[in-house]
């Protein structure tokens, strides 16, 4: 354990003088995008990987937040530092709305409903284009007034940082526990008297409370949200994240959001297309023959 | 009158979306999976048939059943490729059979998509009309192709379920959908009939795609709003019920139809979730299914 601790110093000491090191605005921007991405994959990681709930409906819950923030700071002049925590409040009760309806069904039920939601969400934002932009999206004030990628990095850093811990410290607690118990076998968990109704709803809240709040960081960061960020292409990618880097870890889809974020960042524009059909090959490759990821070859090779 | 006319059309669509129901439901009650790349072979349908009508000169008849062939050699290969470990034993078994089938068919349809894109180009393509002249009865009107559609639908639905209910392979079938390994007791090729199982419910879908080609555009984005509303009359009318997908398909498509003249048509794909939202709270089980 004391290992460990120091190992995380070490690198969160490392992210904090990165921008001293690289002075190039074009890395910390990538930086700053994978910040968004760490905190979408682990957060879905926590509801699939960990729980086994399978939900569309992540990165249209991140549009909310940042839907509901940036018009929040537009029409009402909330802080966007207020905005972020309001948008991951109305995710999460979003979260529980789906939860409540969907948690006592099937499985199938679950991915039928916040498919569909994240279908509406994209629907909805289109729709009421007088006040969200539409696809032509929506100028959002910044955090700060400089224009300097450094200060959002240093935001996106102590969010990611509070959401890893937080998340490492659940996991490895007996809520943890409760959790994976209910993902290798539901029944089992029910009889050794875990309220598995209460913990899937508390999961899917946390999971989609930090969807919220990366979408609001997303958008106050950019100063600019479109529905490109509630689209399929977005999900595929948090998929691949996760797969990548191992379902059911923590630091799996923390290196898969590296290495995405990387390789999407060097083949934008006409390239992107290709990246998406390599994307979509190395998932379908990867649950065929490597269902692990990174992190369970590791574990393997370590073992 | 324009209510009796709505309510036709809402039908006719609603068939459509029943025959879509069916391939997922055959899929489901085999292999056990949700199949999200199902509207992706809608699509390929679609696009197959509408190259050998505009290429291939061939009457439309033909092209849904061309396309319904080609689409069942695509989808037999996905089978064998990607899913078929999902009833394998042993070494190559998977532990989490619906985890692996909704990633690996939902990369798999971002794949289609994408390469549909490269491929026919992202412009939307309408084929011919089917039947170029439109009835009507004293004050009902319905157009060539609708009716085209209509009919053609309610004859591969009748043919599925003659298919399921009378034959030895629909026996098959339902076998394993009732119990896996009392089928493999009893001498049921699960390989084999897993394979025939998912080719025949991607034709299904195809055919469906190809009939509605010339009502609504082609392009190769065409495929999510048939498999979401697929899946939602297969939730309206009960898991794994094919008379249930038949009602569901209808219910579905006259909700629509009213809903879009009565709100707005920007909301149409609304109406389906709220309807899908009611039945989850109300009534989980669907209408034909059987409590669990």
């Amino acid at each position: 354990m004391k290992k460990q601790n120091l190992c995380l110093i070490i690198i969160v000491i490392f992210l904090i003088i990165i921008p001293i090191l690289i002075k190039s605005p074009r890395w910390i921007t990538t930086m700053n995008l994978m910040f968004y991405y760490m905190l979408l994959a682990v957060s879905w990681d926590l509801i699939m990987g960990y729980t086994g709930l399978f939900s569309f409906a992540h990165v249209a819950l991140a549009g909310i937040g940042g839907y509901v923030s940036s018009l929040l700071s537009i029409y009402l002049n909330v802080p966007p530092y207020l905005g972020v925590i309001i948008g991951g409040l109305t995710c999460a009760f979003c979260g529980l709305l789906i939860g409540v309806i969907c948690l006592k069904l099937r499985g199938f039920y679950l991915c039928l409903v916040t498919w569909a939601f994240a279908e509406i969400v994209g629907t909805i934002i289109r729709a009421a284009y007088k006040y969200t932009g539409g696809t032509g999206g929506l100028v959002v004030p910044t955090f700060f007034r400089s224009p300097s990628s450094v200060l959002y990095y240093y935001v996106g850093l102590l969010i990611t940082v509070i959401m890893v811990y937080f998340t490492f410290k659940l996991t490895n607690s007996r809520i943890g526990l409760y959790l994976r118990s209910i993902r290798e076998d539901e029944a089992v968990a029910e009889v050794m008297g875990i309220n598995t109704l209460k913990w899937k709803l508390f999961s899917f809240i946390i999971s989609s409370f930090w969807a919220g709040v990366a979408g609001a960081f997303y958008a106050h960061y950019f100063g600019l949200i479109d529905t490109s960020i509630v689209g399929i292409d977005e999900m595929g990618k948090i998929m691949m994240m996760v797969v990548v880097g191992g379902i059911g870890t923590l630091f799996g889809p923390l290196l898969g959001a590296v290495f995405v974020t990387i390789v999407s960042e060097f083949i934008r524009g006409t390239m992107a297309i290709y990246g998406m059909i390599v994307f979509s090959i190395i998932i379908i490759l990867m649950m065929r023959f490597a269902r692990g990821g990174i992190m369970g070859a590791a574990i393997k090779k370590l073992k | 009158m324009i209510f009796l006319e709505m309510i036709l059309q809402g039908a006719g669509m609603g068939i459509i979306y029943a025959l879509m129901g069916l391939g997922l439901t055959v899929i489901f009650g085999v292999l056990r999976i949700i199949n999200f790349s199902q509207g992706e072979f809608y699509m390929l349908g679609a696009y197959t048939a509408y190259y050998l009508i505009v290429i291939g000169k061939l009457p439309w008849y033909i092209a849904v059943l061309g396309a319904m062939i080609v689409v069942f050699f695509i989808g037999f290969m996905v089978e064998y490729l990607i899913l078929s470990p999902l009833h394998k034993e042993g070494k190559a078994k998977v532990e989490k059979p619906m985890e692996y089938a909704l990633i690996t068919t939902f990369a798999l349809s971002i794949f289609f998509r994408k390469v549909a894109i490269l491929i026919f180009g992202p412009f939307f393509k309408k084929p011919p009309d089917y039947l170029t002249v439109d009835i009507s009865f004293s004050f009902l009107h319905i157009s060539g192709n609708m009716l085209v559609a209509i009919i053609t639908s309610c004859f591969f639905i009748f043919i599925t379920t003659i298919f399921i209910n009378r034959t030895q392979r629909g026996r098959n079938w339902r076998a394993i959908s009732q119990c896996p390994n009392g089928a493999k007791v009893v001498g049921v090729d699960i390989d084999k009939e897993s394979l025939l199982a998912f080719g025949f419910s991607v034709a299904i879908a195809s055919a469906a795609g190809a009939i509605i080609a010339p009502i609504f555009l082609l392009s190769p984005l065409m495929g999510s709003q048939p498999l979401i509303k697929g899946y939602v009359i297969i939730a309206i009318g009960g898991l794994g019920s094919i008379t249930g997908s038949f009602v569901g398909g209808i219910v579905l498509g006259i909700t629509e139809t009213v809903g879009t003249f009565l709100f707005s048509g920007q909301y149409r794909d609304l109406i389906g979730f709220v309807v899908l939202i009611i039945f989850l709270v109300f009534r989980p089980q669907g209408l034909f299914g059987k409590k669990s």
